[in-house]
């Protein structure tokens, strides 16, 4: 990324602004919520390493939270598990595709073209399909992820916690090594 | 020897292009002479050894790689066997045709310290003679040998460091190179040259903004005109029975803010037509007065003869960046038609001069406005083509809004001078159409969906076909009277120029450059 030094305060500002209000906010601002060990506790029983990976462990399928503490609010996060479909990243967003046999194949899109469109699967396979050979291609509005409403509140707490802790390198250095776009 | 050095003789004749064989160049479809294939732009071929029926067979027949970075833009040409392409950065090569091997490469040597306002991309060569044509990045033109490569002449159009620069392939026509100019978002004052094919040396030049006192120049509020915009940065077409171009004027300058030109800002967003010999302007169509929207006119100015509403008119007909399609009078620039193709939110409707009737609320703002089509049109450079068979205008529809934003820019001589910005809606994804449109009605015939807006023009034959390419990289064969899709190859790389086809040996051959490649494909022998 080139320099910006030369860009006037005024404008910098301006930019900064703007870039902050696409982020969802920052992480950090709150007093501490609860406790680390114990988020991690309920991170690992309820089965959130089967989609999200952290620092390497855990599943490609869903987003990577090694550095989640340093990109989002714990309001955003507070409202990702108690609603994820209120935000579905573009590149998390769940298709599922109706063979003409009636299977079907849900998993998120990894890419889609005018003929073809590739699937990830839960079990971090990939899946291809020809859309003229589909019976049907279903758009979901709502995220894959599951909603945890019921967790407690002092679950929720140490979770968030344990989530603003996060601020790692992720497992790769590149996309590519990441396998993830 | 006498019969010899007569074959040698002949083939040294036919090796020219001269201008007469430019005039008439649908009569060889063994070839592709200019950038738009002739001087309409109809992008149609007479050769059907590719048809409905067989495309589904086209294979691989060769691939050239340029070595160079960046996705091609150019758009080949072809005569007695050679291929002629630019590529990004000043580039240029001839291939053998039939097995895509090297011939000769030239490298501009462009200096190291040259501020581009535009890129580096290039469309493409014109050809006449034994020359060969070319802009430069840093907004030169020059000639090479056709032969060789060598440089013959090198121009410059406008001066570095101002904002000036070329992408677009030039237009040859009878002893002259015409070309135009980018920096539309730079406060640069746009033009048309020519120059002398011979000697490289400007003939005249067409000023698309006029200047105070000139006829035009009280469509701008004060001293505005001096940073008007009005880029050419597309080639143009030209008829030569009345040897007029026909030109493409882009956006007014600032892009987006409009409040230091009040005004319609001619000839901004407009159709010009100017006379070859002297350079004169001869009329104008402007499709958006005072364009706050970044909706150049630039797209294909596509010439046809056809029977409208009873009798023989020579038309221009235009799918333009403000989403609607337009049939002007090309004799006299008479407005006959305008009709959307594509969602729209700005006009009510155009008025009988094909004049637009505003929507309220339509101006970038402070908060953003939200309006369709976005900044890159629903149409933007990707070349449309026309089927005689069919009747029907093929050409790639980009359905995208955006949000517009303004804000009144402090001028600096080669510095972007947008008047702020626009960014797409994020409640909805673009997407894309090959459209097949009859021209004498403006009424769609069939649509192709696509599932990105595309940067791909298309090529119709007398097979029965049309070829279009796509954002991801297909390049697709369609029925060009039903647009059934026929056949389709990935490519590897987005397709953002036009394919191209031609024949040698009894052999027709489609080429498309994708990403850094030419690729061609033909039937088996």
């Amino acid at each position: 990324m080139p320099s910006f030094s030369g860009m006037d305060d005024d404008d910098m500002a301006y930019l900064t602004q703007y870039l902050r209000s696409l982020s969802g906010g920052v992480a950090r601002q709150t007093a501490k919520l609860g406790d680390r060990l114990a988020g991690r506790a309920v991170y690992d029983r309820s089965g959130c390493a089967g989609c999200h990976r952290i620092g390497g462990s855990g599943s490609v399928y869903g987003p990577d939270l090694s550095r989640i503490g340093g990109a989002r609010s714990v309001e955003y996060l507070r409202e990702s598990l108690a609603n994820p479909s209120a935000d579905i990243p573009p590149e998390y967003e769940g298709v599922t595709v109706t063979s003409p046999n009636g299977r079907r194949t849900t998993g998120i899109r990894v890419n889609e073209d005018t003929f073809t469109i590739q699937l990830r699967l839960p079990d971090q396979r990939f899946a291809s399909f020809r859309k003229d050979e589909a019976r049907e291609l279903t758009y979901e509005k709502k995220s894959l992820m599951p909603a945890y409403q019921q967790l407690t509140s002092v679950e929720l707490n140490n979770l968030l916690e344990y989530l603003l802790g996060l601020r790692g390198q992720a497992a790769g250095t590149s996309k590519k090594a990441e396998g993830i776009r | 020897m006498r019969v010899f050095a007569a074959l040698l003789l002949l083939g040294a004749l036919q090796a020219q292009v001269t201008y007469e064989r430019l005039v008439g160049a649908q009569a060889e479809p063994q070839n592709w002479l200019t950038y738009w294939g002739d001087y309409s732009a109809v992008r149609y071929r007479d050769l059907k050894q590719i048809d409905t029926a067989n495309v589904r067979d086209l294979k691989l027949e060769w691939i050239f790689q340029t070595g160079e970075p960046g996705r091609f833009q150019t758009v080949p040409l072809v005569d007695d066997g050679v291929m002629y392409l630019t590529a990004a950065g000043g580039h240029g090569f001839a291939i053998d045709a039939r097995s895509g091997r090297e011939l000769w490469h030239y490298k501009y040597p462009m200096p190291a310290n040259a501020k581009l306002c535009c890129g580096t991309q290039n469309r493409g060569f014109a050809m006449l003679g034994d020359r060969l044509f070319m802009v430069t990045p840093h907004a030169h033109i020059i000639a090479l040998d056709r032969k060789n490569g060598t440089l013959l002449w090198d121009s410059e159009m406008a001066p570095p460091d101002t904002g000036h620069g070329a992408t677009l392939a030039p237009l040859a026509i009878d002893g002259k190179v015409v070309a135009g100019i980018s920096g539309g978002e730079f406060g640069i004052r746009g033009f048309v040259d020519a120059y002398d094919a011979a000697t490289g040396k400007r003939v005249w030049r067409f000023w698309t903004i006029p200047a105070k006192g000139e006829p035009g120049g009280d469509s701008w509020a004060a001293d505005s005109w001096k940073r008007g915009g009005g880029p050419t940065w597309m080639t143009g077409t030209y008829d030569p029975k009345l040897k007029l171009l026909y030109w493409g004027v882009g956006n007014p300058g600032p892009d987006l803010w409009g409040g230091a030109r009040k005004g319609d800002n001619l000839y901004s967003a407009s159709m010009v037509a100017v006379d070859a010999d002297s350079g004169k302007l001869k009329w104008h169509f402007q499709f958006t007065p005072h364009d706050t929207h970044d909706w150049d006119a630039n797209e294909t100015p596509m010439l046809l003869d056809l029977n409208w509403r009873g009798r023989s008119r020579k038309l221009l007909v235009q799918a333009n960046r403000n989403a609607f399609f337009y049939v002007l009078d090309r004799e006299t620039g008479e407005f006959l038609m305008g009709k959307p193709f594509a969602r729209q939110t700005w006009a009510k409707q155009l008025d009988d001069r094909g004049r637009p009737v505003l929507e309220k609320n339509t101006e970038p703002a402070d908060d953003g406005t939200r309006l369709c089509p976005g900044l890159a049109g629903a149409a933007n450079w990707m070349a449309p083509s026309y089927n005689p068979q069919t009747g029907l205008f093929y050409f790639a529809v980009r359905e995208a809004c955006d949000v517009y934003y303004s804000s009144p820019p402090l001028y600096v001589e080669g510095k972007p001078f947008w008047g702020s910005m626009s960014r797409g809606v994020s409640d909805e994804k673009e997407w894309g159409l090959v459209k097949a449109l009859d021209p004498l009605t403006g009424n769609t015939k069939w649509d192709f969906r696509l599932a990105k807006a595309p940067w791909a023009g298309t090529l119709t034959t007398s097979g029965g076909l049309v070829f279009a390419g796509d954002e991801d990289g297909y390049l697709m064969a369609l029925d060009a009277r039903s647009g059934k899709e026929l056949w389709h190859i990935y490519t590897g790389s987005a397709v953002v120029t036009a394919p191209i086809t031609y024949s040698l040996d009894g052999r027709q051959y489609l080429t498309i450059p994708s990403g850094a490649a030419v690729i061609t494909f033909a039937l088996n022998k």
